[in-house]
């Protein structure tokens, strides 16, 4: 029974070892660690972007949901606001993930780059839905280029910790 | 060393490493549970939007559960934030010794007007026999994050109810207006930063006596609405709270007209919002001269 129960705890311990990036990301996001940088880029979705595609198993709907209600706690937007654009995030990768996983690293760059693109696309439109008023997409877009242009940074960061078992595989 | 970088090798090889997870995973499988949680999403943005009380209490319940692993976070960022800004330091040091001497002259006789002044008014109080407004004990509180999006600029300070914080109270700086407190826990409180686009602030234009509302944009500059459209500010005018609707108090510094441009007028905060490490609550106008006046 003992033995049982500390398997159970074992796994819940290494799922959530394995999904600690993934707040580590959003603490990073939330707490702008780059600011004064001028531009800083999102490290969320980049990681959000790698763990759907390489371990989806892990991923499911309901944690990208409960990560998105936590964002949005603690970004001050309304919630459910970031929550929808993770999930569309989400949903897109998961769309194209056999697609991006059997394809070479710049191909799946590219798709990275075009689905952060509608997903910031969509997080603008619904910011100035929510606001009634047409708001600036200047820092979005600085910010959308930035992470783009830096995931290869983020792939290699986290395919190092993938293979030097620095997380449990 | 081709396993480790597995992003930078061929097609082929790709192809051959097997999907592990490839069986178990595939959209049509997510497909009804993401539109579930989209759905889901949905509904609690609309009653998000309805209710805002109930969005707040989860804020602040959340914020204050991570508020102490941030405020462990941010000790040592900020110390290598801090870092990079003493090298920069370093080399200005001589410029900056001699703009702080003619500063601190310059301090020193305005001081010695504004102790000659209260006396005046301490006189003048005694005559008219007004009770001079309560005012709010200062508080100190230190910034444990910089949560916002780019369409949402907020902070959060250490501190909550437990310290006597409330909702509304304006946040500040020494040389500026930061905000007002959004949402207040028990040990974190969220500050709406005069940058944000829900942000309104009543001011008024120094020497030109004319009362307008500055509004955020998300921007670093705000813009300043409904001023009579004779009345036109110099760039480098001083921007002050009016002190109407009770949130803010009068007389402080906000920033300065940074660009007259046709109808539209902006102003560049003068507290740096970007670096902010500890701010403080109440009226520090009033606080500031009682304390000098003391000294």
């Amino acid at each position: 029974m003992m033995t049982v129960s500390l398997k159970k705890s074992g796994k819940t311990l290494k799922k959530i070892a394995l999904l600690s990036p993934l707040f580590i990301a959003i603490l990073f996001d939330r707490y702008r660690i780059l600011r004064g940088a001028g531009i800083e880029p999102m490290f969320f979705p980049a990681v959000l972007y790698y763990f759907t595609v390489f371990r989806p198993d892990i991923l499911s709907v309901l944690m990208v949901f409960s990560l998105g209600i936590f964002d949005d706690a603690l970004s001050g937007a309304l919630l459910g606001q970031n929550t929808l654009e993770f999930l569309l995030m989400y949903g897109l990768t998961l769309y194209q993930r056999q697609y991006i996983y059997s394809s070479t690293f710049y191909t799946s760059w590219i798709t990275f780059g075009i689905i952060l693109v509608m997903v910031s696309s969509f997080e603008f439109l619904l910011a100035s839905l929510l606001q009634q008023t047409l708001l600036n997409p200047i820092e979005l877009m600085g910010q959308t280029f930035l992470t783009t242009i830096l995931y290869p940074l983020f792939a290699s960061a986290l395919n190092l910790l993938r293979f030097k078992r620095v997380l449990p595989v | 060393m081709a396993r480790g970088f597995l992003f930078f090798t061929k097609k082929k090889e790709r192809l051959q490493s097997a999907d592990p997870v490839r069986s178990s995973v595939s959209l049509r499988r997510k497909k009804w549970s993401l539109v579930f949680f989209c759905f889901l999403s949905t509904l609690i943005l609309l009653s998000s939007l309805i209710d805002l009380r109930m969005t707040k209490k989860i804020r602040t319940f959340m914020t204050d559960m991570t508020a102490p692993v941030m405020e462990v976070v941010s000790i040592p960022l900020q110390y290598v934030i801090h870092g990079f800004k003493e090298i920069r330091v370093f080399f200005d040091t001589y410029d900056q010794n001699l703009y702080l001497q003619r500063e601190n002259q310059l301090l020193r006789s305005k001081l010695e007007y504004l102790k000659s002044v209260e006396k005046d008014l301490e006189k003048i109080l005694e005559v008219v026999k007004i009770t001079p407004e309560k005012k709010d004990p200062l508080i100190l509180s230190r910034v444990i994050a910089y949560p916002g999006r780019p369409f949402v600029k907020s902070i959060i300070i250490n501190g909550g109810r437990a310290v006597g914080l409330s909702e509304d109270r304006p946040v500040l700086v020494p040389n500026g207006l930061v905000g007002r407190i959004l949402e207040v826990g028990e040990w974190s409180s969220r500050v709406l930063l005069i940058t944000d686009i829900s942000s309104r602030v009543p001011v008024t234009i120094q020497g030109l006596n004319v009362d307008g509302i500055l509004e955020g944009t998300n921007m670093e500059m705000v813009r300043l609405k409904y001023i009579p459209p004779k009345k036109v500010p110099k760039i480098g005018d001083r921007i002050e709270t009016s002190g109407r609707g009770g949130i803010f108090p009068k007389g402080v510094l906000v920033g300065y007209i940074s660009e007259v441009n046709g109808g539209e007028i902006w102003v560049t905060p003068s507290a740096d919002l970007e670096s902010l490490n500890y701010v403080v609550l109440g009226d520090l106008i009033e606080n500031d001269l009682k304390e000098a006046s003391q000294s």
